[in-house]
């Protein structure tokens, strides 16, 4: 797999060689514009609005407006004087509780690869971070710019996962607040039985791309007949009949609590009186 | 099933919630389970808990996840879940849960809490260990049964300095060996017999046992693990699961089951069906490790049986 990021996890004065790879992908089809006569593909041109004249690559830079049409130009220099910081570091500046942390913060899953070396300070990191509970937050620069992010121990590695700037998330207060009104004991009963009904155990496998899977079927058949095809229908699963787990605790807990005081709690040996 | 609930046990509301999340993948045994067996093995694993301070072994994703312990107990914890305040050398003070009570054990296994282990002492009494301890650990390709046979070996031993010893499964991949003092012992004392013990034998079998932590004087060995006897360790508790493919339990035995399971080459294990079968047949066959009052012997006796022993 292609190498997205080669670099080093810093902290203290440790240093811990590290490749990145993305942790995800994005499957989505792809479609081309034609022209609808005679599927011409459509290419597109840059063109300056005053003139509609074409504009060579060489030719464009890039512009902030930073009013109604008033811009700023932004150099490459520029970008590149703001990235004094940017070097091939993940540079490590707390370690925090992970049920701290929002998860609406987390956004992209990177594998932090160890590099010829780093094995022992990798693994090292790694169980520290288990032992504590903790993960580690960082700043990062990956191309032209800087992310925040966090270092997670999962399974026998290290995962990067890109985070959003706490002041990037929408403030919650922008949104109307659902009115408390009063919910009757029978209505609440009702909606926990419909969520029993639909609980099902988290199985990765159950949940995929139903839309894409249609979509694909869909140009298959068009592709093979050359004619309309109807969608294929989407199938939906119903969740399995799960065993009532909540009853089987209650009866448990009845057994033994009732069972207390009959149940034969010594074996061998007799009971003395304890020290301390 | 919904996933969050309350659980009524005696008057206290316990929330429970993602009962049908697998923690064991191989079997498929749910949080649920889990919450299932502790509650009814309590009658046996309350006492062992009673006046310990816990540390918390937490497994939120299931065994195959990442865990972390927790010494202190979470702040978010309800009021009926009482701590138990332990200084530290700096000065600062760690809050351990207590688990007095099942609601408190329901609560922490809610938790995640697979795996609970305790110290061998009772809060308040913190610089005396209820007990002397040894666990066996084996080097591979040594296994349990080779930890059966140094079992053997140190119940033979404190048979003739006139003690009684138990032993139990880790429910891992060793065996633990406890004797109940029960009495003014201090932990100089015990880590100094034990020390005694586990180098003593080290040096008569070099070729079973071996008392260095060092993991590669292990290989083939078993491990003698004295070091357990100190106010900072902990050690799995009895009943206690355990975090591995299998949702195994440390299981107290009988000495008759260890000598069976040498000569049978039958290694002891057992999952938590067979658990809270045995204790329901049995009762808890490690009570007499909380109230059997035994003295430890002076270290010149254990020196002078050790020299005979062979």
């Amino acid at each position: 797999m292609r190498t997205l990021w080669k670099g080093a996890i810093t902290f203290g004065l440790v240093s811990i060689p590290v490749s990145l790879y993305p942790a995800t992908r994005r499957e989505e089809l792809r479609f081309r514009m034609l022209r609808k006569s005679d599927l011409s593909p459509v290419s597109f041109k840059r063109v300056a609005e005053s003139d509609g004249k074409e504009v060579p690559w060489d030719q464009i830079v890039k512009g902030y407006e930073y009013e109604k049409g008033k811009f700023v130009v932004l150099k490459e220099e520029d970008f590149a004087r703001v990235d004094v910081e940017a070097t091939q570091t993940v540079d490590i500046m707390n370690f925090v509780r992970m049920d701290e942390v929002d998860p609406l913060l987390f956004y992209k899953p990177y594998y932090l690869e160890v590099g010829k070396g780093g094995d022992k300070a990798y693994v090292l990191l790694r169980e520290a971070m288990e032992k504590s509970g903790r993960i580690a937050i960082a700043k990062v620069v990956i191309r032209v710019r800087q992310h925040l992010a966090a270092i997670k121990p999962q399974k026998e590695g290290l995962v990067l996962e890109l985070m959003h700037f706490p002041d990037e998330l929408t403030d919650i207060s922008r949104f109307a607040e659902p009115q408390e009104r009063k919910i009757a004991a029978a209505e609440m009963k009702m909606a926990q039985q419909l969520i029993e009904s639909m609980s099902a155990k988290w199985n990765p496998a159950d949940y995929v791309d139903d839309y894409r899977t249609a979509l694909e079927k869909m140009i298959e058949a068009k592709v093979e007949k050359g004619g309309s095809a109807k969608p294929a229908k989407v199938r939906r699963r119903h969740p399995e009949n799960v065993i009532d787990l909540v009853s089987v605790l209650k009866q448990s807990i009845r057994e033994t609590c009732a069972g207390k005081t009959t149940r034969k709690r010594q074996g061998k040996g007799k009971p003395r009186r304890k020290a301390a | 099933m919904a996933k969050e609930t309350t659980l009524d046990i005696d008057g206290t509301s316990v929330a429970v919630s993602r009962l049908d999340k697998v923690f064991y993948p191989k079997t498929g045994f749910t949080k649920g389970d889990v919450l299932d067996y502790y509650i009814r093995v309590s009658p046996f694993l309350l006492p062992h808990l009673k006046d310990r301070p816990v540390s918390l072994k937490r497994y939120p994703d299931g065994v195959d996840g990442f865990f972390f312990y927790e010494k202190n107990c979470p702040a978010y914890r309800p009021a009926w879940v009482k701590t138990m305040k332990v200084a530290k050398s700096d000065g600062s003070v760690i809050k351990y849960c207590s688990m007095n009570c099942l609601p408190a054990l329901v609560w922490a296994v809610n938790l995640a809490d697979l795996e609970l282990h305790t110290f061998l002492h009772r809060y308040p009494a913190l610089h005396r260990p209820a007990c002397l301890a040894f666990d066996l650990d084996p080097g591979p390709p040594a296994e349990i049964l080779q930890c059966a046979e140094v079992a053997l070996l140190l119940r033979r031993i404190f048979q003739q300095l006139g003690l009684e010893a138990f032993a139990k499964t880790s429910g891992s991949k060793g065996m633990q060996v406890y004797v109940p003092l029960n009495t003014s012992a201090t932990y100089g004392k015990t880590k100094e017999f034990a020390e005694m013990m586990a180098k003593v034998l080290a040096e008569k079998f070099p070729d079973q046992i071996t008392g260095m932590m060092s993991k590669a004087k292990r290989p083939g060995r078993i491990f003698v693990d004295w070091s357990q006897n100190d106010e900072k360790k902990t050690t799995v508790c009895v009943y206690s699961l355990r975090a591995r493919e299998h949702p195994t339990v440390s299981t107290p035995v009988t000495w008759r089951e260890v000598q069976s399971s040498v000569k049978s080459r039958k290694p002891l294990a057992f999952d938590t069906e067979q658990v809270l079968s045995r204790v329901a047949k049995r009762g808890d066959l490690f009570a007499p490790v909380l109230t059997l009052k035994q003295k430890l012997p002076p270290i010149t006796r254990l020196r002078a049986v050790l020299a005979e022993i062979a």
